[in-house]
């Protein structure tokens, strides 16, 4: 077989795969993905407690994860769920009673997220939450659990990708909790991987 | 694109902080006030204030018709229409000064109110106690803070009726005043709400009781912790899942009170108010019941060694309830108050039968429970229209509402 | 073994076909890319746009709520089911309806819209009727609410290629309220100012050529329909905040 021949069929071949591709979607490469992402940070509750509110304690470590699904497009939709310590608090008479509480969250979120320009994405999610309570020192210690229904997520994030299945980024996150009206922001590192 | 998201994301936030109101605040008159310089008025004066009064200036908020009515603390003026006023009096020789606020209860609308009964229209008659005078109340009202500017003139056609003012009539407010939906200035189930209470027109409160974990009957609503009723604090969940200890360190109601046992509301119903009937509604029985009428059986006898009349009951809301007051010995020497039918009202020997209003009148079976020495009560009624067809209609011997001062106009009209 | 290939062995004919090749398959690839046809104008639902002639679409979805404090207390805390319907007619009207519900209350909307655009801009005016049906039965009581409601509108959009946003405002009228417990009529209220709506909504495809919307919307009213069966005695109005999640199918 001679070489211009041989040259001729390569070149044929590479034309019409392009023109396939390009053909293949309206859009300009097949991008459908599912992410599974980690988040580790610093947390802090935006301090808006009545009682014992000078005696809290508003910043702890929080985690998250999330799982997306990607399709071509800039937007994905997913679920995120996560633990947060909101705070811990002393009692007022603390002196008398040696009193504490602690208030830590799970939510459980159906989330939102688009791309805005190449790595930068925000989202917002919606959905429900765990909130889990402890008390100690003031007799007995307890742990109470209350569903809250109405709780809200918006972020911001920036994930630049590794390689072809891992990224790694930032993201600022403000969460509230509609069942005690609380608020809190999160600035995590965040690791994915994409599949 | 990333401006606006978060434009709409902070408008978010502000629409969500712009309900966080729980009190419509009470207009005050400031530290000028003339009631500084008067004297208190008697016990007898007071009764020849009471009555029915025709409003000739001001109708258009207040209505036509109003009533005046003493209590322990405050003249109390109740309108048709959800309107009342709270009034400090005071006389300066045969002139009479009332100052204070009127507030809408169905909405946020409230100001300030100045009056005045001059010496030769009622003023004379009021302070000696002698001698015939039509009592014209001249003043003013206001809306929110601002000075009262708006002519307010009021004429007393009547005493109240017979029938109205010997009737034992129980004016039964809800949650001890109001909900906290009705921005009043102190909590629901609270020690304030119960010395508050009366300037609203109540004879009588009903409360909600609950158990701690380690036993201590208390007031409190709902089934958890919650920002509605209580200052955001470090507790969540079941009230039931704490210990006494435990809510007292950690828990402030929404206006800062403390949450109270139901020995304390009872203990300060006795020694600090008139109210003559106390209703316990029961938002917990098992297992509570022989605590809850311990502690009645305890506030009753303190209550007949201060010589007060009043009448305490147990609230039975459920065939469960019903069940756990059998339980206790001698469950039927235990006043209590049945919402069930009047079969298990007998069953158990209560004191008051209290049907949920929208059952109508029903007033064969309360002509039935009348005849057998017991009450009957309704609860709870809020409408204008419903009050007044049910006091003027029905037989009831009182009924549970969230305005009080609704129910005491349409009962002190009555003739 | 020769290379098939050394430097300098591609024969100098074979290099104009190349470049011919290279140039001609690479504006196919580039025509097949602007092959990406798709334009949010037409698959939009809230952006105010001249629907086509007889076409149909709905979409449906989630909305969150936040109801305010005072009517938190037996509030119904679940998300609410969306199901909007478009449906174009000629000389630029179009007739859209709703559906919403709670289950344990319900609004039904339909009415008329115009609209106008201007390169991207997009406006529409609108008039829905709606009516409401709610029942709650709790500790032997039994609620029920019917409404009549009027919703003038206007909406205006802005769009790019694949994405609209649409800022729709919204008047409440209530035509006539009734309100019964246990069969009796609580209350009735007629031809009275509800309050007003403001939403923002953003469109565009989540998955293919399938559009998705999400909306931000606050009620600014004295009765709002999921929760007013439960207080008939409130006179104030209220912020509500919603969230939406809606596909369009």
């Amino acid at each position: 077989m001679s070489r211009k021949f041989i040259i001729l069929i390569l070149l044929l071949f590479l034309m019409s795969a392009t023109v396939h591709a390009a053909k293949k979607d309206t859009t300009k490469v097949s991008q459908n993905h599912y992410s599974l992402a980690v988040g580790v940070g610093w947390a802090h509750y935006i301090n808006t407690l009545v009682v014992a509110k000078s005696l809290a304690k508003t910043n702890s470590a929080g985690i998250s994860m999330k799982f997306f699904w990607e399709p071509e497009h800039r937007l994905s939709l997913g679920l995120e769920t996560g633990f947060y310590r909101l705070y811990k608090v002393k009692s007022p008479d603390y002196d008398i009673n040696k009193g504490e509480a602690s208030m830590s969250v799970v939510p459980l979120l159906l989330t939102i997220r688009m791309r805005i320009v190449d790595h930068f994405y925000l989202s917002t999610g919606a959905g429900l939450a765990i909130m889990i309570n402890k008390v100690s020192g003031v007799g007995e210690q307890l742990t109470n659990k209350v569903l809250s229904m109405s709780n809200y997520q918006f972020s911001g994030s920036y994930i630049y990708p590794l390689t072809k299945h891992w990224q790694v980024g930032g993201e600022l996150k403000v969460l509230n909790y509609g069942k005690t009206a609380d608020w809190m922001y999160t600035i995590q590192a965040v690791c994915a991987v994409r599949l | 694109m990333k401006i606006k998201i978060t434009y709409f994301a902070l408008l978010f936030l502000v629409f969500y902080g712009c309900n966080k109101d729980t009190t419509v605040p009470i207009p005050m008159a400031g530290p000028n006030s003339i009631l500084g310089d008067t004297y208190p008025l008697t016990s007898s004066a007071k009764l020849l204030m009471d009555g029915v009064y025709k409003v000739n200036d001001g109708s258009g908020l207040f209505g036509s018709q109003v009533i005046l009515k003493w209590n322990r603390t405050h003249l109390s003026i109740a309108c048709n229409n959800g309107k009342y006023f709270v009034m400090d009096v005071g006389r300066l020789d045969s002139v009479i000064f009332l100052q204070g606020y009127w507030r809408d209860g169905y909405s946020d609308g409230t100001g300030l109110a100045s009056m005045h009964i001059a010496r030769g229209e009622g003023g004379t008659m009021i302070v000696s106690g002698t001698g015939q005078q039509t009592i014209v109340i001249r003043g003013a009202y206001g809306q929110g803070s601002t000075l009262p500017d708006q002519v307010l003139n009021l004429t007393r056609l009547r005493s109240f009726s017979t029938k109205a003012a010997a009737s034992k009539f129980y004016i039964l407010a809800h949650r001890s005043g109001g909900r906290t939906s009705d921005r009043l200035p102190v909590s629901e189930n609270s020690l304030a709400m119960i010395g508050f209470t009366e300037r609203l027109g109540s004879t009588g409160i009903e409360v909600d009781v609950r158990i701690t974990k380690d036993g201590i009957p208390f007031l409190y609503h709902d089934g958890d912790l919650n920002i509605r009723l209580t200052e955001k604090g470090p507790l969540a969940g079941p009230a039931e899942n704490y210990t006494w200890a435990q809510l007292s360190a950690f828990v402030r109601l929404i206006h800062g009170e403390k949450i109270p046992t139901l020995e304390e509301a009872l203990t300060y119903t006795i020694d600090s108010t008139l109210l003559n009937f106390v209703y316990l509604d029961m938002k917990e029985t098992s297992g509570a019941m022989a605590t809850v009428t311990s502690i009645q059986e305890r506030m009753l006898q303190h209550a007949a060694a201060k010589g007060r009349d009043i009448i305490i009951v147990v609230g039975i809301p459920t065939t469960g309830a019903l069940n756990d007051l059998k339980s206790v010995p001698g469950y039927q020497s235990i006043p209590s108050l049945c919402e069930l039918t009047v079969d298990d009202v007998r069953a158990v020997n209560s004191m008051v039968w209290a049907p949920r209003w929208t059952l109508g009148l029903q007033n064969d079976l309360v002509q039935q429970m009348h005849d057998e020495g017991r009450l009957a009560l309704c609860w709870t009624i809020d409408q204008p229209n419903w009050i007044e067809e049910y006091i003027t209609q029905g037989h009831f011997n009182g009924l549970l509402t969230n305005f009080p001062y609704v129910v005491a106009y349409y009962h002190y009209t009555q003739q | 073994m020769k290379p098939l290939f050394t430097p300098g062995s591609i024969p100098k004919s074979l290099l104009p076909m190349f470049i011919f090749l290279v140039v001609t398959g690479t504006s196919v690839a580039q025509k097949a890319d602007a092959a990406d046809t798709f334009d949010i104008t037409a698959p939009s639902m809230r952006f105010p746009h001249q629907y086509r002639q007889w076409g149909f679409q709905v979409a449906a979805g989630l909305l969150m709520v936040k109801p305010p404090m005072d009517l938190l207390e037996n509030a119904i805390q679940a998300p609410l089911v969306n199901i909007h319907m478009t449906f174009g007619l000629p000389w630029r009207l179009s007739l859209e309806g709703d559906v919403q519900t709670i289950v344990v209350s319900n609004q039904f909307s339909l009415g008329p819209r115009i609209g106008y655009g201007y390169r991207n801009f997009y406006f529409n005016a609108g008039w829905d009727v709606a009516w409401v049906y709610g029942q709650l039965r709790q500790i032997g009581f039994d609620n029920r609410a019917k409404v009549w409601l009027h919703y003038p509108n206007l909406s205006v959009g802005y769009k790019l290629k694949r994405m609209a946003f649409t800022l729709r405002g919204e008047a409440v009228f209530v035509a006539k309220l009734t309100e019964t417990s246990g069969g009796n009529e609580v209350s009735v209220s007629r031809n009275f100012y509800n309050g007003f709506t403001v939403g923002f909504y953003l469109e565009q495809r989540l998955w293919k050529n399938h559009v998705f919307i999400f909306g931000l919307k606050d009620n600014y009213e004295k009765y709002y329909w999921p929760t007013w069966m439960l207080f008939t005695t409130f006179n104030r109005y209220y912020h509500i905040p919603e969230l939406s999640f809606m596909w369009i199918l």
